[in-house]
Formats: C-alpha cells, sequence, structure tokens
C-alpha cells in the first residue's frame, strides 16, 4: 500500500512537472518601454500601433569625385569644380495598427558647384570668368502609407509602401546674381556668374517600394527596393543675360522637361552586438531612366545615371525614446553621376503619444 | 524573554544585510566619470591622454558685410589635422596639460588661361600642401572654487602658445609651388575663468578667455626675401554651455561661442584694409564614456561672423585616462 501511496505520489509529481513545463507560454510583455527599446533583430519593419517616430538627420558629403559616361573615376579637384552637399532630412511616421504606416519626409539641402575658373589674356590686359551653381533649398514632400505582414515579427517580415511626391517645393531658378569685380578698365576684370538653383522638381512623383527582412538569431539580412516614376513634364525657366559694363540684364524663356524615373535597391546585413548596438554594412544601388530636357525646342535624353554605394554604419540606442543612427557612403562605381563621400547621422525620437 | 530578544535580534539581523548601500566611490570609478560628471581639473595622480581629429573644407566665409559668400575661384581646400592632448592632475585642484598639434592643410587649384593672339590654352593648375607639427599649447588650469563642495567651480587658466609649427613657406620653387607654413609664428598667453555647476544629469559652464597675441616676423608671401614684422590681434573667447547625460555613459553637450579679434599690425601699422573679425558659433557634440575611455563626435558651425570662415568643423576626440 506504501509503495502505490509512492507511486502515486512521484506520479503526481512527474506530471504536474511536464504540465509546467508545457504549459502555453506567457505572452511577452507589450510596455511602451519594452516596445520602444525593442532590438533591432527583434522588431518589424514598421512601427507599432500608436507609436510616433520623429527621424531629423544631417548630411555632410564632400563631392569630391565623379563617374563619367563608361564608368571611369574623375577627380573633381582636378576639375576645379569639387563641392559640398548638406543636407537636411526630416521625417515623420505614425503606426496606425501593428501592420500600416504613416509617413511624411521632406529635405533641405545646399550644394554650390564651383566650374574652372577661365580667363583670357590679351597682351596686358586679362577677363577672368567664375562660375557658380548653387543648389539651394527645401526639396518636394513625399507622404506614404505601408503595410506589412499582419502577424507578430519572429523571424520574417515583409512589406510594401506606395507613396506620392507632392511638387510643393520651389522649381524654378531663382534670377541670377552675376558680379563684376576686380574692375580696373573694360578689358581688365572679372566675371563671376552665380547661378541659382532649387531643389524642387515641379512634377509629382509616385513611390512604390517593398522590403523584407529576415532574422537569424543576432544576423539580420534587410532588402528594400524603391521604383519611382514622374506624373508629367514639368515647366521651368531658363535664365539668358546681357551686360553693359558692369551692369546684368536678365530675361527668361520657358524650358520642359521630363524628370527621370528612379530605381534604388537597397541591402543590408545586421548585426546585433548588445541589445543597444546594431552594426550594419549596406549596398546601395541606384539607376535613373527616360528623363529628357528641352533646349531650343529639341528634346535631349538625359544621361543614365548608375551608382553603387557601400555604406557601414551602427543603430545606438541612447535612451527609450532616442536612438542615433549613423553610417559612412563609400562609392564604389558608377556612370554619370557624382560620386561623394558622405557621414549620414540621424537622431530619431519616438514615443507613444496616446500610451499611458 | 532572552528566547524573544534572539528571535528579534535574528530577524533584523537580514534587514539589516540587504538594506540599501551608499556605493563608495573607488579610483577606478572617478577615472569613468563622464564629461558632466566629471571635476573640471583632473583628479590628483591621474592622467589623461588623447587626440582630436578635426576635418574642414573651405568653402564659404563671411565677408566685411557679415553676408556668407562662397570663394568663387575654382579650389578646393581642407584643413585637417590631429591634436595630440596629455592632461595630469597635480593636485585634485591643479591640472596641467599639453597640445602638440599635427596639421595637414591641402589647397589645391585648377583654372586655365586662353591667349588669343597665340591661340593657345594654358592649364594653371597648383597643389599646395602645409603639413607638419603646428603650434604646441601648454596650460595650467586650478580651481579656484573647489567643485567638490557643492558641485559648482570656478577655474582659472593660463595658456601659453609657442611657435613650434613652421612659420615660414618652405621648399619655394615658385610662387605657386611650395610648402606652407603650418605654423603662425609668434607667442601668444591666454587666461580666462570657467564656471561651472553640476545638477546631475545636466551641468552648466560659462567661461571667458583673453588671448594676448605677442609679436614676431614672418615671410607673408613666398616672394619675399625678407621676414616681415606682425602682430596678430589679441582675442576675446567667451561661451556658454549645457551638457545633459542621455544615459550614464552618452552625453550631448551644447555650446555656444563668441570671439572677437582685434585688428592685425604689420610693420607696426594697421593695414587700411584690415578688420577686426568676430563670429558666433555652436558646437553640438556627442560623448560616449566607456569605462575609462572617451570617445566625442563634434560639429563647429558658425552662425554668424565677419571675415572668418562660415564651414563647419568635424572633430572626433579619443581619450582615456590611466
Amino acid at each position: 500500500m506504501r509503495i502505490f501511496f509512492r507511486l502515486a505520489v512521484i506520479s503526481c509529481c512527474f506530471i504536474l512537472f511536464c504540465l509546467q513545463a508545457n504549459s502555453q507560454d506567457q505572452t511577452k510583455t507589450r510596455d511602451k518601454y519594452t516596445l520602444l527599446t525593442m532590438a533591432y533583430n527583434q522588431r518589424p519593419l514598421l512601427l507599432y500601433k500608436g507609436q510616433l517616430q520623429l527621424n531629423a538627420s544631417y548630411r555632410f558629403a564632400a563631392r569630391t569625385k565623379s563617374f563619367d559616361s563608361d564608368g571611369n573615376m574623375i577627380s573633381l579637384k582636378d576639375k576645379g569644380s569639387a563641392s559640398m552637399i548638406h543636407t537636411w532630412i526630416y521625417e515623420l511616421k505614425y503606426g496606425i495598427t501593428d501592420f500600416i504606416e504613416l509617413g511624411i519626409d521632406s529635405y533641405w539641402m545646399k550644394n554650390g558647384i564651383r566650374s574652372e575658373s577661365a580667363s583670357i589674356l590679351s597682351g596686358s590686359n586679362i577677363i577672368t570668368t567664375n562660375r557658380l551653381d548653387e543648389f539651394k533649398g527645401s526639396g518636394d514632400l513625399t507622404i506614404s502609407a505601408a503595410l506589412r505582414f499582419p502577424f507578430e515579427y519572429k523571424f520574417f517580415d515583409f512589406m510594401v509602401k506606395g507613396g506620392l511626391t507632392l511638387p510643393v517645393a520651389e522649381y524654378k531658378p531663382r534670377q541670377p546674381a552675376h558680379t563684376i569685380t576686380d574692375y580696373s578698365s573694360p578689358e581688365n576684370f572679372t566675371v563671376n556668374y552665380m547661378f541659382n538653383n532649387r531643389n524642387g522638381t515641379g512634377v509629382a512623383y509616385a513611390n512604390l517600394s517593398a522590403a523584407g527582412k529576415i532574422t537569424f538569431s543576432r544576423i539580420s539580412l534587410e532588402a528594400r527596393g524603391l521604383y519611382r516614376f514622374p506624373a508629367g513634364e514639368s515647366e521651368s525657366i531658363r535664365w539668358s543675360w546681357t551686360r553693359y559694363g558692369s551692369t546684368f540684364t536678365y530675361y527668361n524663356s520657358p524650358c520642359s522637361l521630363l524628370p527621370d524615373r528612379s530605381l534604388t535597391v537597397n541591402g543590408s546585413v545586421h548585426y546585433q552586438a548588445a541589445g543597444w548596438l546594431d552594426l550594419f554594412l549596406g549596398t546601395y544601388y541606384y539607376k535613373t531612366s527616360d528623363g529628357w530636357t528641352e533646349f531650343s525646342g529639341l528634346k535631349y535624353a538625359n544621361p543614365e545615371i548608375m551608382l553603387t554605394t557601400l555604406e557601414p554604419g551602427f543603430e545606438l540606442q541612447i535612451a527609450p525614446s532616442l536612438t542615433i543612427y549613423q553610417y559612412a557612403g563609400f562609392q564604389l562605381a558608377g556612370r554619370n553621376s557624382d560620386a561623394p563621400f558622405y557621414l549620414l547621422t540621424t537622431l530619431s525620437f519616438n514615443m507613444f503619444p496616446f500610451w499611458k | 524573554m532572552k528566547r524573544k530578544y534572539l528571535i528579534i535580534i535574528l530577524l533584523l539581523l537580514p534587514v539589516t544585510g540587504i538594506c540599501q548601500k551608499e556605493k563608495q566611490l573607488v579610483p577606478s570609478d572617478l577615472k569613468q566619470l563622464t564629461i558632466v560628471t566629471e571635476p573640471s581639473t583632473l583628479y590628483k595622480g591621474y592622467f589623461r591622454a588623447g587626440t582630436a581629429v578635426s576635418f574642414g573644407v573651405v568653402d564659404k566665409y563671411f565677408n566685411n558685410d557679415s553676408k556668407k559668400q562662397y570663394f568663387l575661384n575654382s579650389a578646393w581646400a581642407t584643413n585637417a589635422g590631429f591634436n595630440f592632448m596629455f592632461q595630469y592632475g597635480i593636485t585634485d585642484r591643479l591640472q596641467v596639460e599639453a597640445a602638440i598639434p599635427v596639421s595637414l592643410n591641402i589647397r589645391q587649384s585648377e583654372s586655365h588661361i586662353y591667349v588669343p593672339s597665340v591661340d593657345t590654352t594654358i592649364d594653371y593648375s597648383f597643389t599646395l600642401k602645409g603639413r607638419g607639427l603646428s603650434d604646441c599649447y601648454f596650460t595650467v588650469k586650478y580651481q579656484l572654487i573647489n567643485e567638490k563642495t557643492a558641485n559648482t567651480s570656478l577655474t582659472g587658466s593660463f595658456e601659453i602658445m609657442v611657435p613650434t609649427g613652421q612659420k615660414n613657406p618652405t621648399d619655394i620653387k615658385g610662387e605657386t609651388d611650395y610648402k606652407p607654413p603650418v605654423g603662425n609664428g609668434c607667442f601668444a598667453a591666454t587666461t580666462g575663468l570657467r564656471f561651472r555647476k553640476i545638477q546631475y544629469p545636466y551641468s552648466y559652464s560659462a567661461y571667458t578667455y583673453y588671448i594676448y597675441q605677442f609679436a614676431g616676423s614672418k615671410i607673408m608671401d613666398p616672394a619675399d626675401t625678407e621676414e616681415t614684422s606682425f602682430k596678430d590681434g589679441n582675442h576675446v573667447d567667451a561661451g556658454l554651455n549645457f551638457s545633459i547625460l542621455l544615459n550614464e555613459w552618452i552625453a550631448l553637450t551644447n555650446e555656444l561661442n563668441i570671439y572677437y579679434r582685434s585688428k592685425d599690425k604689420i610693420n607696426d601699422q594697421i593695414p587700411a584694409d584690415a578688420i577686426a573679425p568676430w563670429a558666433i558659433s555652436y558646437e553640438p557634440r556627442f560623448v560616449f564614456q566607456v569605462k575609462r575611455f572617451r570617445i566625442g563626435e563634434a560639429v563647429r558651425i558658425p552662425l554668424a561672423g565677419k571675415g572668418v570662415s562660415a564651414d563647419p568643423i568635424y572633430v572626433l576626440i579619443a581619450q582615456y585616462v590611466f
């Protein structure tokens, strides 16, 4: 009898142990701090429901090289036309649900491109010309909506995104501001040509993109693709001028252009070194096509641009609501394209404004 | 009765065993203090070594009307350098430091000249590279008001700049073929005060420095055969700083700086076209403290000015406390 009693107790203990071991998992905690501090390898491609994200980026680029039409690298420093590009990028995103995200973004960019100075020497007289093409101002505004798989992220995710870039930014070039300096005689002076361009396109763009992400423990792979095409032709102006002494008179004429279609493909490998540190190495492929520009009533095809970039970087969680991203861009190959080295720093502010 | 007391004592023992304890700071902890919490001078016997890598491109400047303008000539110029810094705490209030900068300045100019009379185009290109040891700085800092008592300090400093850098152009083969100097060619003395208040996780500071430039002489133009005497204008440097710890090991510092320099003199006279340059700049900086190792990333952004560069300067700092 005692043996049966002991066996019964042991059996009960064993059953209870098994029950406990095989019981249903406890549901993962879903408080906002857990979600805000979710590591890259554990979070989906889109924001969580109710999450608001504000990203502010600064991109510092040294445009010292370019690729010609044959893919050869050219030193712009040797051509006298190297320049600095300063870009500020703003982005606001909100998670409507765990599977739908809305976003809006734009940028402000400044780039002053000098051309090689040229002089004409005649006897003891010299006329020198300097030229600067400045691109300054806001870019167009993009609104987007994204949709991902309607289940919790485990190790694989996929999303599609559609968007519209609205031509809200100014796009027609402002009147040039040419000047004459060092004037000593009609045969001895310097002309400084200054062209004031803007960064808008003047036409709406449609954006279609898709992204996938797969995680193996600490290592994740991510791929993104974006296709952009303009809704139609853009009407702009082109400035001409005449000079009398030191006075310039400007007049403009209309011109039309069709902005390029573009394809961008990103691929990146991520390593989650710690819960707060993600290291990544990305590649970026960019290609344009089908654009043209009108000169004197004739349409000339824009050169097709191709550029491949390597982007090593990191994501660092500073505080639950604050993350910093930083990556550098090294141009590997291209055609008809500038090849700037750049450093991009992003401060990402995250919050759940409607959660207590 | 004794048994009751014994039971109470036994119950109280574990309570005292798990109660909150004040953390005792040991020397290794003091060496890991962040830029927000560290004292304004190093502790006695501590030694900090590090380097600051700076990079800037010559692209724009504030003209004499305080307007930001591009340099119009087709040139590309960069100013870069390593600044090796060594600091030592003689006492908890007295610190000495030395800064040994190495500069690399490049200026590349490309243009062409067409001569119609002979139907010829001449490429006029040159690259000037100035590199080497620049002028060194030696500084003494003393906490006039000690930070230990109320997390408030007032630190006085005295600095001497020694013209260790090459002051004249060398290897002169022509007007556009020489090595530009990397030194200024004169001594300078700086004295100043910095007030600092720590209110964890913030710290605030305000500072003002006066830099007196001694007279010197150097070759101003590579075509010159004799040195010209000069005296750079004295400077005033003042600023406000606000720092915040974003977490236990990352700090964000923000600094607003005002700089004014009086007019330079050449041959004991102020040139007719001389101006008194000034600048207001803002410098945000991220500082990462990983145990005794510190990495900082900063950008100095000129906001306004007159007769000074308008280009941002990027600085990467790495330091270690021994």
